[in-house]
């Protein structure tokens, strides 16, 4: 016999996989099951879905409140809850009791010292560290992604470099798809009006039968918004999402110390010319109001001999941090917190920090 | 654009991929090529289409067995 949890799931999952992502979201939020790791499970899918950041970052804290009252919670659940609040930037104080709870699992006597949790905290702890040194040493800057792909926005998230309320704010049409940088400057030339025009967007089969939204020029491609409920009335879900962000990326753009980050820009800077800059810079003056935003970019898949830093100018900066192979998937769990991805990763941070100090110097 | 080369190919790749080091040949395949990934595919066969005035489906093209076909294909489709 189906649990009153099996039933909800039913219900909610029926609705994603028929599109109607709002009514699997309003049904979970309305049934406040946290204590059921599935149904959590399936809510952060949901609201993932959706960008619904504001509730991520709710049932997240729920399901951590609810931890003390589940007679017992896998490894892999915590694992998954401590990963979430990272990507979804909450707060210390709602993540202490997660953190309390996994020390404590991991400190049990018959563990071995390099459990996954060990592994797990210790990288956590590693990337919380990291983002308290840098937000006490760069107050007030926050990141605004302008792509090309998503690693730079969960990178500076995960690493802790921005507070709940910020990563709410920054959420930007880039931040979470795949762009060709004549698309991100066309995008901010016309204010997005024809970003997701319905004349200009696809659909096409991924081999293995995924169905894969993007610009008809390549452009943009929607990666995250494989569900039908964006395909739908000529794309008008998809239309409405990125006029959210489009809203999220001018307002990020207004904060104190924005820096724009662009990563997938595969020049072999300064052998090759950035012919694409000043387009970009008048695309993103023309959309923004301001000519003083500071900007780096990243090649992730050569290595270079020279320097890995390079400012071009006080508001422009190009870096390479060589990933650690071709092809290397570092948003994949297999990768997460290993010891190689660490590396990459806070190598990818540091040099960041390099561009903020080459900012600052004369 | 008339005939599609192992070059056109291997010029594609290198754009989407993001790696001017690739370097293709007939026998090769996706899972020899670092990078070439599913969603990789997808847009390699998106800006095949563009350059050929051609809606390329991308699970066509992963069903043959290696670039050797797949040029072979292309050409044909545009001669």
């Amino acid at each position: 016999m189906q649990t009153g949890a099996g039933k909800l799931q039913e219900a909610a999952g029926h609705f994603r996989r028929s599109g109607d992502l709002p009514a699997a979201r309003d049904l979970l939020l309305q049934a406040q099951a946290w204590h059921e790791p599935a149904i959590v499970t399936l809510a952060v899918l949901i609201l993932n879905d959706l960008e619904d950041s504001e509730a991520l970052q709710h049932v997240l804290g729920q399901a951590i409140a609810a931890l003390p009252d589940l007679a017992h919670t896998s490894d892999e659940y915590l694992i998954f809850l401590h990963r979430r609040t990272e990507q979804y930037c909450i707060g210390e104080d709602r993540r202490a009791l997660l953190l309390q709870m996994m020390t404590a699992r991991a400190h049990e006597p018959e563990r071995a010292a390099d459990c996954d949790l060990s592994r797990v905290l210790a990288a956590g702890q590693e990337r919380r560290n990291f983002g308290a040194a840098f937000r006490a040493k760069f107050r007030g800057v926050s990141f605004v992604p302008l792509g090309l792909n998503c690693m730079p926005w969960v990178l500076v998230n995960r690493w802790g470099l921005h507070d709940p309320q910020t990563y709410r704010r920054n959420l930007s049409p880039f931040a979470m798809a795949v762009h060709t940088i004549p698309g991100v400057a066309a995008a901010m030339e016309d204010g997005f009006a024809s970003y997701a025009a319905v004349d200009q967007v696809m659909t096409i089969t991924a081999p293995g039968g995924r169905p894969v939204v993007m610009r008809k020029d390549r452009g943009a491609t929607w990666v995250h918004h494989d569900n039908k409920y964006f395909f739908t009335d000529d794309y008008a879900n998809l239309r409405a999402a990125m006029a959210q962000r489009a809203a999220s990326l001018s307002a990020a753009c207004q904060a104190e110390h924005p820096v724009l980050m662009m990563n997938f820009v595969n020049s072999r800077y300064p052998d090759q010319k950035l012919h694409f800059l000043p387009r970009l810079r008048r695309a993103i003056a023309a959309f923004t109001g301001r000519d003083d935003l500071r900007l780096f970019m990243s090649n992730t898949i050569h290595a270079t001999e020279g320097e890995h830093v390079y400012k071009i100018d006080d508001r422009t900066c190009f870096f390479y941090c060589t990933a650690p192979e071709k092809g290397f998937k570092w948003n994949q769990d297999a990768n997460l917190d290993s010891a190689t991805s660490m590396a990459f990763e806070r190598t990818y941070l540091t040099r960041i920090e390099s561009c903020l100090d080459l900012w600052r110097t004369p | 654009m008339s005939g599609f080369t192992l070059d056109d190919l291997q010029d594609v790749a290198r754009e989407v991929i993001g790696d001017d080091e690739i370097v293709l040949t007939r026998d090769m395949a996706a899972a020899d090529v670092p990078g070439w990934d599913s969603l990789n595919h997808t847009l390699i066969c998106v800006e095949i289409g563009l350059r050929i005035g051609q809606r390329v489906e991308p699970q066509d093209l992963a069903a043959l067995p290696d670039f050797g076909a797949i040029v072979d294909r292309l050409a044909g489709q545009t001669a």
